[in-house]
């Protein structure tokens, strides 16, 4: 059976990597209830075609900033238009990276366009998905992979 | 600072279009996010959109021209890349145009253009100089 929680983890480390220069790695999802309680930063993106459903990431809000930071070399105070599209953009690239990942094992998808929501409170979260918790030196994120084979 | 030495290929002319798009990006960038009143920044914004429309569009092109050149294998995927970009500007040109250059729509406009620009000089393009990196080490 395929794996589709790792395309979205080794995505997620890859571009993490390259346009960040920060490591990520998986944790026991503890550290960051916490973290993810406050104002965070929660990017949907659809998956359309051989695989079905919907990806939710979610970022901390002062990891939001600091991300956007560290891309522009300028200092963000608050989640405006900018950086809110800035990190979708980083979305739309780390899952377009895992459909190219799923593509090599025979599921052919394509994503929709992200969509950004700013929360106060926790929506819930995981109920019907593989949630992945990731931890990086500027703080920690989930993302939330809810796919399912399309339905004859 | 946006550009970082781990950006270079090592192909010169292609080097110093990128610095060149960054340095244009910064400047755009830094004008944008600027304290100052709409109004007084909107003609400098517009301004520099007009120069991205155009260098991008020539530098894309020179990069194509190189990778044909060089015979480079995924040339054709990364000139769709190329070509799906240049769309999404294109849009966005339309809306501009359309809408007038309201703030919010041109702030949405460059934090796409930021994170786009970084992931395909350091991503995409990178592959580039791996390859030319793995023929030279062949020969």
């Amino acid at each position: 059976m395929t794996d589709f929680v790792h395309p979205f983890f080794k995505a997620t480390q890859e571009v993490f990597r390259l346009m960040l220069d920060l490591d990520i790695q998986k944790s026991s999802g503890e550290a960051q209830a916490n973290e993810t309680l406050d104002k965070a930063v929660y990017v949907s993106i659809g998956i359309v075609g051989d695989l079905e459903g919907t990806i939710h990431y979610c970022f901390p809000e002062s990891m939001t900033l600091e991300m956007v930071r560290i891309l522009s070399g300028m200092e963000m105070a608050e989640l405006d238009d900018f950086v809110a599209s800035a990190l979708s953009e980083i979305v739309n690239i780390i899952s377009g990276n895992a459909v190219t990942d799923l593509f090599e094992n025979h599921y052919t998808c394509d994503i929709l366009p992200p969509a950004v929501e700013v929360s106060e409170r926790r929506p819930e979260w995981g109920a019907k998905g593989n949630v992945l918790p990731l931890q990086t030196d500027i703080g920690p994120m989930e993302v939330d992979i809810r796919l399912a084979r399309k339905s004859a | 600072m946006m550009w970082k030495e781990k950006y270079t290929l090592g192909v010169e002319a292609i080097d110093a279009q990128h610095r060149e798009l960054f340095e244009r990006v910064e400047s755009f960038m830094l004008v944008l996010r600027s304290k100052e009143p709409w109004d007084l920044k909107v003609e400098k914004v517009k301004d520099t959109l007009d120069f991205m429309k155009e260098y991008v569009v020539k530098h894309f092109h020179d990069e194509e021209v190189y990778q044909k050149k060089v015979g480079y294998p995924d040339c054709g995927r990364h000139c769709e890349i190329h070509a799906q970009f240049t769309a999404e500007v294109g849009e966005f040109v339309k809306l501009f145009e359309e809408e007038g250059y309201q703030e919010p729509l041109v702030q949405k406009f460059a934090g796409k253009l930021l994170a786009w620009l970084i992931n395909h000089v350091a991503a995409t393009d990178q592959k580039i100089a791996d390859y030319v990196h793995r023929l030279e080490v062949q020969a």
